[in-house]
């Protein structure tokens, strides 16, 4: 009986490992089966070129790849339905993600629930069951586990996506989230996956685009810092995403698919094509669906006209009546013009006390105005728009936002909570003194009117803010306008009351 | 030579039946037996055989051991008690079939006679 040689068993051993076999059992088994084949022909006479020859000729027509793949899918049920659960959530997250922009954009109800679903599907569902079958996958070939870098992709890619959403439903904690989820992805696992794929790629002789690999990652690392600066307001991150985006784009995305193209029976590798074109999709659509319609604020502006009109209207009626003696006024808050006021001494001595009151008060107003206009300016200045659409909602999804190139963006409730506070307890304060001045029961009626936005009993404190500052900003803008307004119309009628 | 597509659904029974007769085999070993019963009208494709030996490992009706033989490994596969209980099942099964189609499919009489 002929027994091969060991080189000769080296050589188909190298061959068979050549056509993709990693799974050792079964690699033993078909070299094995081979070799029996082959020395069976050899005893009738052939040399071991000759019957290796026939032997592979008789192999039949289904490579050994394909044995290979259909020996682990038959191994383990479990596994299969693992495996076939992850794709569905990997093809259904992305569209889900898809649709929820939709509502999102047209402020369709449920939009919230289901940019929330999708991302705890990715985040929690999807990675973990991913990362579980790369890593069955990598023991089943008998290969070593990469473990920690498996788990700091699994572990940083969690807490970016957690934190991603945090972000979008205004939680708190966001920011935390995303600087460690996005620092790790990009200087811990990004790199550490670079590295891993290209010794492999050398270990195994595996022809790798090396150069591809490289500009790829660092091309991500950039996206991911950008959009992390971005997110932080940090310098620098517009010009990091313009970059990296474009390297993606340009150089990227076409060598990834050509190399795809190339090798089109790695099923795994489609399938993420897949995913990162109906990703790309997404984010196209969204880019589709800029900024809102003009007429979408025009009512705002309408509004903000009319109570700045108002309010000079009113400003400019108290600075032409008769000045009242102590004034201390001396501007106005709104136009923000000194308005220097010529004393005028006022002769009878008992209203000496009523005129001091009535110069408190007139001071109050003017530096209740000042503090409104204050906050009317700082959310001017945060203001990221164009100049010939000054106005933006905020609740629709921006193009420039989404590509994370534009302005800061700004959180959806503009004016900070101390902020709000301040001004509400000035106007509480205003109104009691405005009260106190009058006994006029017509003005006081008029009065409580105007201060109506004074939360009634029904409506909390809480609810009050809620209703006046959320929104676009647009709106908190004209709100403020509205309270300036009121304020200087009670000034005058509180004054002019009395001349 | 049977078409692989009428072997598709006799293969386990197939294997499992020749570990019931000859206790421990190898897998070139199963094909070499299978080819010498047929008189070589039935040959098992490795592309067939070892996936499903593979699972029938993995749902535990055969157990493998693997020598060292010279250079290389070879794998024996022997049946466990739940795969000699199936096999007894499966053998039943397919000649309770091979009767039901003896009679659904008649050849013609002519040819048969020839």
């Amino acid at each position: 009986m002929i027994e091969l040689q060991e080189k000769q068993i080296e050589k188909i051993s190298l061959d068979i490992e050549q056509q993709g076999l990693t799974f050792t059992p079964l690699k033993n088994e078909l070299l094995d089966h081979i070799c029996c084949q082959i020395e069976i022909e050899m005893e009738q006479g052939m040399t071991f070129n000759d019957a290796y020859r026939k032997v592979r000729t008789a192999m039949g027509r289904k490579r050994i790849r394909q044995i290979q793949d259909e020996t682990l899918v038959l191994i383990s049920k479990k596994y299969r339905r693992m495996k076939r659960i992850m794709y569905g959530l990997g093809v259904a997250a992305p569209i889900l993600v898809i649709i929820a922009a939709l509502f999102k954009a047209y402020h369709w109800p449920g939009g919230g629930v289901m940019i929330t679903l999708a991302l705890f599907i990715t985040g929690m569902v999807f990675l973990p069951l991913f990362v579980m079958v790369r890593i069955r996958d990598t023991r089943r070939m008998d290969e070593p586990v990469p473990l920690g870098l498996y788990l700091t992709g699994m572990i940083t890619g969690m807490i970016a996506i957690l934190g991603t959403l945090f972000k979008i439903q205004h939680w708190p904690g966001a920011s935390i989230l995303l600087t460690l989820g996005l620092a790790g992805l990009a200087l811990g696992f990004l790199p550490a996956f670079a590295r891993y794929r290209i010794r492999e790629a050398k270990k195994k002789n595996e022809p790798i685009n090396r150069s591809l690999w490289i500009i790829g990652i660092i091309a991500g690392m950039l996206v991911i810092a950008g959009t992390l600066f971005k997110i932080m307001h940090w310098p620098g991150a517009g010009i990091a995403l313009i970059i990296s985006w474009s390297m993606l784009a340009v150089v990227v995305l076409p060598l990834l698919v050509l190399n795809q193209l190339k090798q089109s029976e790695q099923r795994i590798n489609s399938f993420f094509g897949i995913l990162l074109i109906s990703v790309s999709a997404a984010v196209f659509i969204m880019a589709l669906m800029r900024s809102t319609p003009e007429y979408y604020s025009f009512g705002y502006v309408v509004m903000e006209n009319s109570a700045v009109g108002q309010a000079n209207y009113y400003e400019s009626q108290i600075i032409n009546a008769p000045p009242v003696k102590g004034s201390a006024a001396s501007g106005s808050g709104f136009s923000g013009e000194e308005t220097s006021m010529t004393e005028v001494a006022v002769g009878e001595s008992e209203e000496v006390q009523v005129n001091a009151d009535k110069a408190a008060f007139r001071d109050e107003a003017d530096a209740l105005c000042s503090y409104i206009q204050s906050l009317r300016e700082e959310l001017a200045k945060n203001y990221s728009g164009e100049e010939d659409q000054p106005i933006t909602d905020r609740g629709a999804i921006d193009a420039r936002e989404m590509f994370m190139v534009g302005k800061s963006s700004l959180p959806y409730q503009f004016i900070s909570e101390r902020d709000e506070n301040k001004m509400y307890g000035m106007l509480e304060a205003f109104q009691d003194h405005a009260l106190e001045l009058t006994e006029d029961e017509t003005l006081i009626t008029f009065i409580d009117t105007q201060f109506s936005f004074n939360p009634p009993e029904e409506l909390d404190r809480e609810k009050w803010s809620k209703f006046c500052f959320t929104g676009p900003l647009m709106h908190s803008i004209a709100i403020l306008g509205t309270f300036q307004s009121t304020v200087r119309m009670v000034e005058r009628e509180i004054i002019g009351a009395s001349i | 030579m049977i078409s692989n597509e009428l072997l598709k659904g006799t293969l386990k029974t197939i294997v499992l039946n020749l570990l019931v007769e000859n206790n421990r085999m190898y897998g070139y070993e199963i094909t070499r037996e299978v080819e010498k019963i047929s008189e070589g009208k039935i040959q098992l494709t490795w592309g067939a055989l070892y996936p499903t030996l593979h699972k029938l490992e993995a749902d535990g009706l055969i157990v493998s051991e693997e020598y060292n033989i010279g250079k290389r490994v070879r794998k024996y596969y022997r049946l466990t008690p739940t795969g000699e209980a199936i096999s007894r099942d499966k053998v039943k099964e397919f000649a309770e079939f091979v009767q039901i189609m003896g009679r659904l499919i008649k050849p013609s009489p002519g040819l048969n006679f020839s």
